[in-house]
């Protein structure tokens, strides 16, 4: 445990230095399949379609796990036909399973790529925590990136079949605040998941909006593999 | 003398006869902490399943996890020795901590093994 340890206190005092240099506007922000690969070797990929700021937006996204404790993710936004900013983060994590019980502690330091055009980098960092029990999941996500800071948190139950299939109907709440003010969306989100397969779909309502930059609900809809 | 006979042909049927019967894979429960979601766990039977002594005869390509009760099940080829090493360091290369390993009967078939 002493390397994952090491260069988790490595890579947070890198990126916290790091971003402390650089700051720049920020959109969306959501792990990348968070519960899994987490096998050495493992990979995934995932598309999801969002629909926010009467915008329409495609993400591609792909993970891969060098080991438990250490992913690389790739977001890859499309919209109008274009691409734009990609976002490579590296989510370091430690696991604690117990009986029933597994729940994990994650740093992801990221940076977002001025792919869409512009010459901007955007560092950014978050500090998560997810736990899952044969009924409950919970995930809480503190993250700053460019100008924004924000938190995730996504709550709720599940429903296994004891035939490789779980339904998980979760509550999520986001509260975001930028340089154009601030805004709080909240609602369901569904998730299943099949052998390797995963779909999600979320929408949150605006609870709480005085950001310039925001306007309106948010519809997310998604499906994802793991190899 | 043909009761005799009879009686040392009966003998040695009775004793050829394991070598004559087919032999039984031997499966094995390992209790392991943390399983609680199938999508989670995909890839500890990915990694099992690489192992050469995995029989994929029997439960799921000879391998099932069961999340109910936190156990992963494994298969054995008849006559292949087991490797408990292997298996726990494909469990934590799964991201799961194993706690221990037991034999479970040898006829036992994947419907006696319950979710």
């Amino acid at each position: 445990m002493k390397q994952p340890i090491g260069i988790f206190t490595a890579v947070a005092t890198v990126a916290l230095g790091f971003i402390s240099t650089i700051a720049s506007q920020a959109h969306a922000h959501q792990p990348v399949m968070d519960m899994a690969p987490r096998w050495n070797g493992g990979y995934g990929v995932q598309t999801r379609i969002e629909q926010a700021n009467d915008q329409t937006t495609t993400w591609v996204e792909g993970v891969y796990t060098f080991k438990p404790a250490l992913r690389m993710t790739l977001k890859v936004p499309y919209s109008g036909g274009e691409m734009g900013n990609a976002i490579l983060a590296m989510p370091i994590k430690r696991y604690k399973n117990e009986g029933a019980f597994t729940s994990n502690w994650g740093l992801t330091p990221s940076v977002r790529m001025p792919t869409g055009g512009g010459s901007d980098w955007d560092a950014g960092l978050s500090l998560s925590y997810s736990s899952e029990s044969r009924k409950v999941y919970t995930l809480y996500d503190l993250y700053t990136i460019g100008d924004t800071t924000g938190i995730d948190i996504n709550a709720g139950l599940v429903h296994a079949d004891g035939n490789g299939s779980s339904w998980f109907t979760l509550w999520d709440i986001t509260a975001k605040d930028s340089d154009s003010g601030q805004h709080v969306l909240n609602g369901p989100v569904l998730v299943y998941f099949k052998r390797n397969i995963i779909v999600r779909g979320e929408y949150k309502f605006e609870a709480y909006d005085d950001d310039t930059e925001w306007n309106g609900n948010y519809l997310s809809i998604g499906i994802g593999m793991v190899f | 003398m043909f009761i005799k006979t009879k009686a040392i042909a009966l003998l040695t049927v009775l004793l050829a006869l394991p070598a004559a019967m087919p032999a039984w894979a031997k499966n094995y429960q390992i209790d392991v902490n943390g399983i609680v979601c199938e999508f989670c766990a995909f890839g500890i039977g990915k990694k099992l399943r690489k192992l050469p002594f995995i029989d994929p005869a029997n439960f799921e390509d000879g391998v099932k996890v069961d999340i109910e009760n936190q156990r992963v099940f494994v298969s054995v080829k008849a006559g292949e020795a087991v490797d408990q090493e292997a298996l726990f360091d494909a469990i934590k290369s799964g991201g799961y901590d194993p706690i221990n390993m037991q034999e479970m009967d040898e006829v036992a078939s994947p419907a006696e093994v319950t979710q």
